[in-house]
């Protein structure tokens, strides 16, 4: 039993052929093309969830973003309001307070040490600029007065010290001159 | 082969070109919607922590400014002078009979400086040894109130006594 053979019989007009390099050929394709079919899906999902989840996250960004900048908007204008409304009363108050920060005693005590005998202190009146203020001094001989503007340009409290105007009367030279008090 | 095998090897073949070519040009196309997703992400957030910066120093202007509100309301209620002559009448009294000067004629002028702020110079002659003279501006700065002075001008001097021209300004609450 073991000898008998099958028998095939060809009927097709035709000799009989190998069909194995079509059906593996077929087979290598369709595994091919399944798995870039898989490739394909796994990367569009991917794509397309990262794109939702930062379509959702972008527009939470632009709700706060939109939140804070009407806030901003709102601050700034009340800001400006306020400003139009106390900025004049601020900057006169300011101005006020200098004033009176000024110390007059320590203004009299500058010139207390630079005057000499023969100079004399005509009037003392500060400046509308910070700290600034504007002095007459007065004596017969200029020597004195530049002894003086001297002493005052080396004292440690006192900068900026000038000369603004120079006149005589009644055979005094009288020498307006500007200084600034620092600190 | 036959006719019909390579009509079908044609087509698979076909199908897996299709498919490389989405791999190739439409998953990078994805990827780059998702790059410009990302830079639209970075900006928005760049964006939003400068609003945040924005705001908090805003918030820290507006507090600024309601502190300068309550000081300023402080300043009018505790250091403006009373706008009563008698008030500042005393005061010139009083700083003339503490520094021992002698006042002689006194003119008042009278200026709104703000819609509830009045200053008033007051000029006046004065009499004094320089001492004294020194104790006056003392008197004057001692005064927590808004006295200030404003100018000195000696007229003459001798050796014990100063004759000098004095301004000063006091800031009042504008009569209403």
């Amino acid at each position: 039993m073991d000898r008998v053979g099958k028998l095939f019989l060809n009927l097709s007009p035709e000799p009989p052929r190998n069909k194995n390099p079509f059906i593996i050929s077929v087979l290598l394709l369709i595994l091919a093309i399944l798995l870039f079919f898989c490739l394909d899906i796994f990367q569009i999902y991917k794509g397309i969830n990262s794109y939702i989840r930062n379509n959702k996250s972008l527009e939470n960004l632009r709700r706060e973003l939109e939140k804070f900048s009407n806030e901003n908007r709102e601050l700034e204008s009340r800001i400006i309001e306020i400003k139009k409304n106390y900025k004049k009363k601020v900057d006169t108050v300011n101005s006020m307070i200098e004033e009176k920060s000024l110390s007059w005693l320590l203004l009299l005590s500058i010139f207390e040490e630079s005057l000499t005998d023969r100079t004399v202190l005509l009037s003392l009146t500060p400046s509308s600029r910070e700290k600034t203020f504007s002095a007459e001094i007065s004596s017969e001989s200029l020597d004195e007065l530049l002894k003086t503007i001297n002493k005052l340009s080396k004292n440690k409290l006192v900068s900026e010290v000038s000369i603004s105007s120079e006149r005589e009367k009644e055979g005094l030279k009288i020498f307006l001159i500007s200084m600034k008090l620092k600190g | 082969m036959k006719e019909k095998e390579k009509r079908i090897i044609i087509y698979l073949l076909l199908f897996l070109i299709i498919e490389i070519t989405i791999y190739l040009f439409l998953i990078p196309g994805l990827k780059n919607s998702l790059l410009s997703q990302f830079d639209t992400y970075n900006y928005l957030r760049k964006s939003l922590i400068e609003a945040k910066g924005k705001n908090s120093r805003l918030k820290e202007e507006l507090t600024k400014w309601e502190e300068v509100k309550k000081e300023l309301f402080v300043i009018e209620k505790d250091y403006l002078f009373p706008n009563s002559i008698e008030e500042i009448r005393l005061l010139i009294k009083k700083l003339s009979l503490n520094s021992g000067v002698s006042i002689g004629d006194i003119n008042y002028s009278y200026e709104d400086i703000l819609e509830n702020i009045s200053r008033i110079k007051i000029d006046f002659s004065l009499v004094a040894p320089y001492d004294s003279l020194r104790r006056f501006i003392g008197e004057i700065e001692k005064e927590p109130r808004f006295v200030v002075l404003k100018s000195i001008s000696l007229v003459s001097t001798s050796s014990d006594s100063i004759n000098a021209k004095v301004s000063i300004y006091i800031y009042t609450k504008r009569k209403e």
